[in-house]
């Protein structure tokens, strides 16, 4: 026999038997990789008891499908090649002689050729009961598997069954993430703007940033102190924000006192960017029609200006304002207009800023609650409601105190009195342990307010301090005193609104523009323009007003405000909770 | 060269016959009758150790007679000399008396079985004899060279016991023979049918049922047996495994082999595997024949240590420890 007719032979018996060993082969180790990526799935859920793993569940399934495929992968290595299926059949009974024949295929002697038959022989023999030879699973060997693969998937049922203590903590932060993406948009919008530097960008931003990956590496105790630096610290630039703000009001109020800028005033006291940006364009040929004189006293009308903003983080717009009369004085009015415009756009930013400053700690206040940190959004009236004491009345705001309270501050107008109270916050339980104080104030002639005090005695973090305002009719002095005792550690920043115990009848409010009457802007006395008189101002002066009118007046913008803005809903109910409390009726 | 599986069939019943033949002398001995007709068939020679008074002697005898070959034994003894074993030039006197010429006078080694009893006995320098005549198959003497008789077989006996004044055959020379067969003490059965045999006035004689074309006829079968390359794999990963040094041996061979089997004990592990399988009825190779060659081969190559000898280890435990390793069932 030639070796062109055995060799087929040979090959052809050896075909189903590869074929056979590589199914089986598939099927063992695509169940042993279901096992141990069921395993590794529930080791996976166990660990995502303690440790903050996203879609944990979704992994554990992966990683069992991940194992049936590694295992079906790992069936074709090594390759079952043709002696590979020789050896599995000498194994089995054919006593190396399928190997033998295999090898020595291209013997032709008598002696290689009677091996061959008898190898082929028994080959066929072994093909002709190949799934009794080679069998599927079965028996105990099947048992053992099936028995551990259940044992597997009911530990991982109950471990899916169980509640996980770490969903919420990762819910807080794809919230948290949610929110930090939206300030982000915000943030480039208004950086396309040109008014956003980046290094407000960043001080914004990265508090934000830096919790976002604290939040899953964190333990629970660090995260609070961590969280809560985070609030302090958004809340301290949304406060410099808001002084920015106020003082750009100002300079909006001062511009519109003199005629040149009385426009651009009242563009930017609007908060109209567009407005400013017309109105700094005309100042150019305005500033070219000018005088010598005339552009000498407004320079020094801007230099006034300019000395008129002290505050910190107004260096630019001071030195914006400096250059602008320094270009006005040496005839350049262009250069003039485009400084007043940059000092202008610069001021506008403050407002968008510290309206992402307020979202930011909202933010945070509600990823804090769902991550069970309601001690520190407690304490944080210190995040959004300091940011909202802090723009109300300026004063008798919470600050950082180790005792948990501070003194209220002295009352600043007669018949009125600002009450501090502190409250102390029990970092264990997240309650608060301090009570609130109440102010009380006056109504006697003499007038005065007189401030309550605030304790806190439980061990913990964070303090507060609440502002009682009372409002006494008549001349007087308001005095407010708040004092706080608190044996917690810690800091927190922020004030509670107090309640006054004292009559609320009549209350002070500041002036404002919303009344009716002409406007008329000129260089008043001080820059040597016309004295106009006659006419009525728009201007209603602040002055004792009803509590009631008073009350509508401000729960009417906080519903305005509430509509429009992006607060949480918790919070909400913290904002309505608050104006019911200060009704007037209660 | 074999043809046809008739050949095998043939070869395989003249052994079968010339097994039943012993088996009317020797009572019992099944494996070292059978390891004896490997050796025989191999063309090797073998060291058969035992107590006195087990039938060796009996048994290359009965060998002889049943193979036709001529027999020859030689008593090993501290004073015996090279030539009383390879045979000397003597003078041969003329009809006259005178010396005529010197003819050579061949020793008993001129034999086909050749019984060397208590090898360890004779000094090393008549051992030495001995072994070179086992290797060359020829004797030198007078600067003349004569070829010894075909088939030439050495079966030499040795006592474990009483090893004061022996010689103990250095492991060079025990290298050369192909099989060392351990001959163990009979069954109460088969001592019981000895008595009752060699008592009687009956006396059992081996017939012949081979001859010595016959036996060269089955050496060259054997030869022609396959191996597959994985058997020789095996052969060698065997032979390998009961050096100490290597990576994966068993951690007896480490402790307590000095020396491991050499070149030699490869191609003996091959060929006695090729005369089992023909005994056998097969045309090549298998694992089994490789693991039951393995202990005769093997246990004589193998030297051990201090240790394993003050442990009272014996190479057999070490083999099966190789062969588990190798995985192969002994």
């Amino acid at each position: 026999m030639s070796r062109s007719t055995h060799q087929p032979q040979l090959l052809q018996l050896l075909k189903p038997v590869r074929r056979r060993l590589m199914a089986v082969r598939l099927v063992r180790r695509a169940a042993a990789g279901l096992l141990a990526g069921s395993c590794a799935g529930v080791l996976l859920l166990a660990a995502a008891r303690f440790l903050p793993i996203a879609d944990a569940p979704i992994i554990a399934a992966a990683l069992a499908a991940l194992g049936i495929a590694a295992g079906a992968a790992a069936s074709f290595r090594p390759r079952i090649d043709e002696r590979a299926a020789a050896r599995e059949m000498d194994r089995a009974g054919t006593r190396d002689a399928v190997v033998t024949a295999l090898d020595l295929l291209h013997l032709n002697t008598p002696i290689a050729r009677l091996q061959r038959a008898d190898a082929e022989a028994a080959a066929a023999r072994f093909a002709s009961g190949l799934s009794e030879r080679i069998p599927w699973p079965r028996g105990r060997e099947r048992r053992r598997y099936l028995l551990g693969l259940a044992a597997v998937w009911c530990a991982a049922v109950i471990l899916l069954l169980l509640p996980n203590p770490m969903d919420e903590r990762l819910s807080a932060r794809a919230a948290l993430s949610g929110e930090i993406v939206s300030v982000e948009q915000a943030l480039d919008e208004l950086g396309q703007s040109g008014g956003l530097s980046e290094q407000e960008r960043k001080a914004l931003t990265e508090p934000l940033n830096r919790l976002r990956e604290q939040t899953l590496r964190t333990e629970p105790d660090a995260l609070r102190a961590q969280w809560e630096a985070a609030e302090r610290e958004i809340a301290r630039l949304a406060a410099e924000l808001k002084q920015e703000l106020q003082a750009t009001r100002a300079l909006a109020q001062e511009l519109q006192r003199t005629p040149e800028f009385g426009e651009l005033g009242q563009a930017l006291e609007r908060g109209d960017r567009r407005g400013v940006a017309e109105a700094a364009e005309r100042l150019g040929s305005s500033f070219a029609r000018l005088g010598p004189e005339q552009r000498k006293a407004l320079a020094d009308r801007l230099r006034e200006l300019a000395g008129q903003s002290p505050e910190a983080g107004e260096d630019a717009l001071r030195e914006a304002l400096e250059r602008a009369a320094d270009a006005l004085e040496n005839g350049e009015p262009e250069a003039a207009a485009e400084a007043i415009g940059q000092a202008m756009e610069g001021a506008l930013s403050a407002e968008m800023l510290q309206a992402l400053a307020e979202q930011a700690a909202s933010a945070l206040a509600a990823a804090g609650s769902r991550l069970g940190l309601d001690a520190a959004g407690s304490s944080g009236s210190s995040g959004w409601d300091g940011i909202a004491d802090a723009g109300a009345d300026g004063g008798g705001g919470g600050t950082d105190s180790p005792d948990g309270g501070q003194p209220g501050s002295e009352g600043s107008q007669p018949g009125s009195g600002q009450s501090g109270g502190g409250s102390g916050q029990n970092g264990s339980s997240g309650g608060s342990a301090g009570g609130g104080s109440e102010g009380s104030g006056s109504e006697s002639p003499s007038g005065g307010g007189s401030g309550g005090s605030g304790t806190g005695s439980s061990d913990g973090k964070g303090s507060g301090s609440s502002a009682g305002s009372g409002a006494g009719g008549g001349p007087g002095n308001g005095a407010g005193r708040g004092s706080g005792i608190g044996n917690g550690r810690g800091s927190g920043t922020g004030g509670g609104a107090g309640l006054g115990s004292g009559g609320r009848k009549l209350v002070t409010t500041p002036r404002i523009h919303e009344g009716e009457g002409d406007v008329t802007t000129d260089g008043g006395p001080a820059s040597g323009g016309a004295v106009t008189e006659g006419g009525s101002s728009p201007v209603v002066d602040g002055g004792v007003r009803s509590y009631e009118e008073v009350y509508a007046s401000y729960e009417a913008d906080a519903r305005r405000a509430l509509s429009a803005g992006t607060l949480p809903p918790s919070l909400k109910e913290r904002v309505k909770n608050y104006f019911d409390e200060i009704q007037p009726d209660r | 060269m074999i043809e046809s599986k008739a050949d095998i069939a043939e070869a395989v019943e003249r052994i079968h016959a010339v097994r039943r033949e012993i088996a009317k002398v020797i009572v019992g001995q099944e494996t070292v009758v059978e390891q004896l007709l490997w050796c025989l068939i191999a063309g090797g020679h073998a060291l058969l150790e035992s107590v006195p008074g087990l039938g060796k002697t009996m048994l290359i005898r009965t060998a002889a007679d049943a193979l036709d070959l001529t027999f020859s034994r030689i008593q090993f003894t501290p004073d015996l000399m090279p030539s009383d074993i390879t045979g000397t030039r003597i003078v041969e006197f003329g009809a006259a008396g005178e010396p005529a010429a010197f003819r050579f006078q061949p020793g008993p080694i001129f034999g086909n079985l050749i019984l060397a009893d208590e090898i360890n006995r004779a000094t090393p320098k008549t051992q030495s004899a001995l072994l070179e005549a086992m290797q060359e198959r020829t004797v030198t003497a007078g600067g003349e060279t004569h070829p010894l008789p075909r088939p030439f077989f050495v079966l030499a006996t040795q006592n474990p016991l009483e090893q004061e004044g022996t010689y103990p055959l250095p492991e060079a020379q025990l290298d050369r023979f192909l099989l060392k067969i351990d001959v163990a003490y009979p069954s109460r059965a088969e001592l019981k049918e000895i008595v009752a045999r060699t008592t009687s006035a009956h006396e059992a004689k081996a017939e012949k049922a081979a001859g010595a074309e016959d036996l060269h006829r089955i050496q060259r079968y054997a030869k022609e047996v396959l191996v597959s390359d994985d058997m020789l794999d095996l052969a060698v990963q065997i032979v390998m495994l009961t050096h100490a040094g290597e990576p994966d041996v068993p951690d007896a061979v480490r402790r307590y082999v000095r020396y491991g089997a050499g070149p030699r004990g490869v191609q003996a592990l091959v060929g006695i595997a090729k005369v089992r399988a023909l005994l056998d009825g097969r045309l090549h190779v298998s694992r089994a024949d490789l693991a039951a060659a393995a202990a005769p081969v093997l246990r004589h190559r193998i030297v051990l240590g201090y240790e394993a000898l003050a442990s009272g280890i014996r190479p057999d435990e070490l083999v099966a420890e190789v062969l588990a390793a190798a995985g192969v069932s002994p």
